[in-house]
């Protein structure tokens, strides 16, 4: 296994120098200590947990949620609220710094009970950073709560920035791989630098002349909006890990057509989401077939749609409390 | 008598057909004694769990069952099992080895929620156990355990390969096939060595002598063909002739929800039947039928108000 560079501040690397390093730091020494690191995998988030921990010599915990043994939701709810502030309290014996504590993650916490984040907020002893990987905190169910929680975004670092990684490992271990070799695990890894470090990994175990085997990556949503609206959705990746992804992708679909369809395509299009709409709430009881139509639909059903506008798209993202308001 | 999957599971890594790429990676592994985390990914019957077996054997030598966990998806999926077996087997010093494997076969059926446990789980454990994930989609597995793992594409296996095994034990099984029947059990088995063994002992022991129409007979798989030909008649305007060939279907044990499966696959696949215009209407159109059999509805009426519906595609 390849030697990795220590978790240190100077060593975070990101797209423009400093910015998120910088933010964190300041906002940490102006008192706060509830955090929202919001981000891709592979973008650093555990890492610059790691490195301010270290810095500020305080003990970094990491906290999987997942990992709780689970009953039903109400004591659930309770089990994870009280690890985190058990956590949160205890001291080492002989180490009287106070902690931080990386919870993994966000999403779990909203899908149990939303209102931990209240009731986490009396906590002073300890800085708390939620990491949350699809953006579920800027959705309706959660933003309440997170009043007083400062969102910290991460982005995924560009090829360059991989590139000087990758270097970095590589001096770190003093092995030499050929510059092409190089290149192409970075760009094989499409911004995630775990996947650099497995990647080098590879190479440096089976020898110079692998081949790379691409991975899939999670953070497609705008490339699929894109490939929905360019009309060319070729080569990307339609599969949804779960319903809810296909939900909020729908979601931004409905938010973005009108801004690309009029007259007789407009209405083809939402009768196209409407109808996957209503196949996404029979897949909730386990009616997986359904996703292919789904996938099918909403690819390649809109994007062949004439009469497309070559209107300029924001990627603001929708208003989701409007999507979520039930009739009753 | 012995199963024959067993019988010819190769014992070595030289005795893996085809994957001479993922083959070699895995070689190169073995002889640093460097493994990582990983992802075998592969359709299924083409050697990822043998593979997995055989790194663990050469590595492990006689004790490798001691250093070598297998969790497969007929075991108790539940998040806490998982947790329970792996810490148990995890805990433990390897044997006369720097780590021990996990593998978890299957392990696109995990749930979300026990692959966002088992990243946790991997980096805790790092330093005495390694993981590897045999699955059928990758895609099934979340981002920031693929960026974890080294991983390793088994490809479907080429017609070559597929007649040097079915030689193979044909050689040793004294059995005799025509080349129809080769075909035939290439077609079949789709490339999948573990069916394709399966379905060749339980035709031996009908006879010695095998023909391409008992491999056929015996696979029980939906023809292509006859579907493709109802597609293309409904398409024409002919309805009676499209409901007369899909009854013949039906008849033969077919049930609804694998014909209409099928139907999408030849609809996406075949543009000489469903143009690429129509398709995603025509795709709309089966997916409300779909959806209302599920919903309760007759399915062979709802089915034949899809082929009315096909008649009425212009050309």
């Amino acid at each position: 296994m390849l030697k990795l560079p220590e978790e240190r501040l100077d060593g975070f690397l990101e797209n423009y120098p400093g910015k998120i390093r910088g933010e964190v730091v300041a906002l940490v020494q102006k008192g706060e200590n509830k955090f929202v690191f919001e981000g891709p995998a592979g973008s650093g988030k555990s890492f610059l947990a790691k490195a301010f921990a270290e810095s500020f010599g305080m003990h970094l915990e990491t906290i999987n949620l997942y990992l709780l043994d689970s009953v039903d939701d109400s004591t659930q709810s309770d089990q994870i609220y009280n690890t985190i502030m058990n956590e949160a309290r205890s001291k080492t014996l002989f180490d009287s710094s106070s902690k931080v504590l990386f919870v993994e993650d966000l999403d779990k916490v909203l899908s149990v009970d939303a209102k931990i984040l209240n009731k986490l907020r009396q906590i002073n002893s300890a800085i708390i950073i939620f990491e949350s990987r699809n953006g579920e905190s800027f959705r309706s169910k959660g933003r309440s709560h997170l009043s007083g929680y400062k969102i910290i975004r991460f982005y995924r670092p560009n090829d360059r920035v991989l590139k000087a990684f990758a270097y970095r490992i590589l001096a770190l271990n003093k092995i030499n791989l050929p510059e092409i070799l190089v290149d192409k695990i970075v760009k094989n890894a499409r911004g995630n630098m775990s996947s650099v470090i497995s990647d080098l990994n590879t190479a440096v175990t089976t020898g110079k002349d692998m081949t790379i085997v691409p991975r899939d990556s999670e953070d497609t949503l705008f490339e699929r909006l894109d490939s929905v609206f360019t009309g060319n959705t070729g080569g990307i990746n339609t599969h949804f890990p779960s319903d809810s992804e296909a939900k909020a992708f729908e979601i931004w679909l409905a938010d973005k057509i009108p801004s690309v369809f009029s007259g007789q395509s407009l209405h083809a299009a939402f009768d196209r989401v409407a109808m996957s709409d209503i196949l996404l709430g029979k897949i909730k009881k386990q009616n997986w077939v359904l996703l292919k139509y789904i996938q099918e639909v909403l690819f390649d059903g809109i994007s062949s749609l004439p009469e497309k506008k070559s209107a300029k798209l924001t990627y603001y993202a929708p208003n989701w409390n409007v999507y979520y308001r039930s009739f009753q | 008598m012995a199963l024959w999957i067993e019988k010819y599971r190769p014992k070595n890594f030289d005795e893996v057909i085809g994957q001479r790429e993922s083959v070699d990676k895995l070689k190169a592994m073995l002889k640093k004694g460097d493994i990582q985390h990983m992802i075998l990914s592969g359709p299924p019957g083409v050697g990822k769990t043998t593979c997995a077996v055989v790194l663990a054997v050469s590595l492990f030598g006689d004790k490798w069952t001691q250093n070598f966990m297998e969790l497969n998806a007929s075991d108790d999926r539940k998040l806490s099992v998982i947790q329970g077996k792996v810490k148990e087997f995890a805990r433990s010093r390897p044997i006369d080895a720097p780590f021990k494997i996990i593998l978890l076969d299957e392990g696109d059926s995990l749930t979300q929620e026990a692959q966002q446990a088992l990243r946790r789980m991997m980096e805790e454990y790092s330093s005495t156990c390694r993981f590897v994930f045999s699955v059928n989609y990758q895609s099934n597995i979340i981002e920031p355990l693929q960026s974890r793992c080294a991983i390793l594409r088994f490809q479907p296996l080429s017609k070559e390969d597929v007649f040097k095994f079915i030689d193979w034990i044909a050689d040793s099984e004294e059995l005799t096939l025509d080349n129809s029947a080769k075909d035939a059990l290439e077609y079949v088995s789709k490339g999948d060595l573990r069916a394709l063994t399966n379905l060749l002992q339980s035709l031996s022991n009908v006879s010695k002598r095998i023909t391409g129409e008992m491999v056929y007979e015996n696979a029980g798989t939906i023809d292509k063909g006859k579907i493709k030909s109802g597609l293309d008649a409904a398409v024409k305007g002919d309805y009676i002739k499209a409901r007369k060939i899909f009854e013949e279907l039906i008849g033969t044990g077919v049930n609804m929800k694998e014909l209409l499966s099928e139907i999408f696959d030849v609809v996406i696949s075949d543009e000489d039947v469903i143009d690429r215009r129509v398709r995603s209407y025509v795709v709309e159109k089966l997916a409300e039928t779909d959806y209302r059999i599920i919903e309760g509805a007759t399915p062979y009426i709802q089915f034949q108000a899809f082929l009315a519906f096909l008649s009425t595609l212009k050309h």
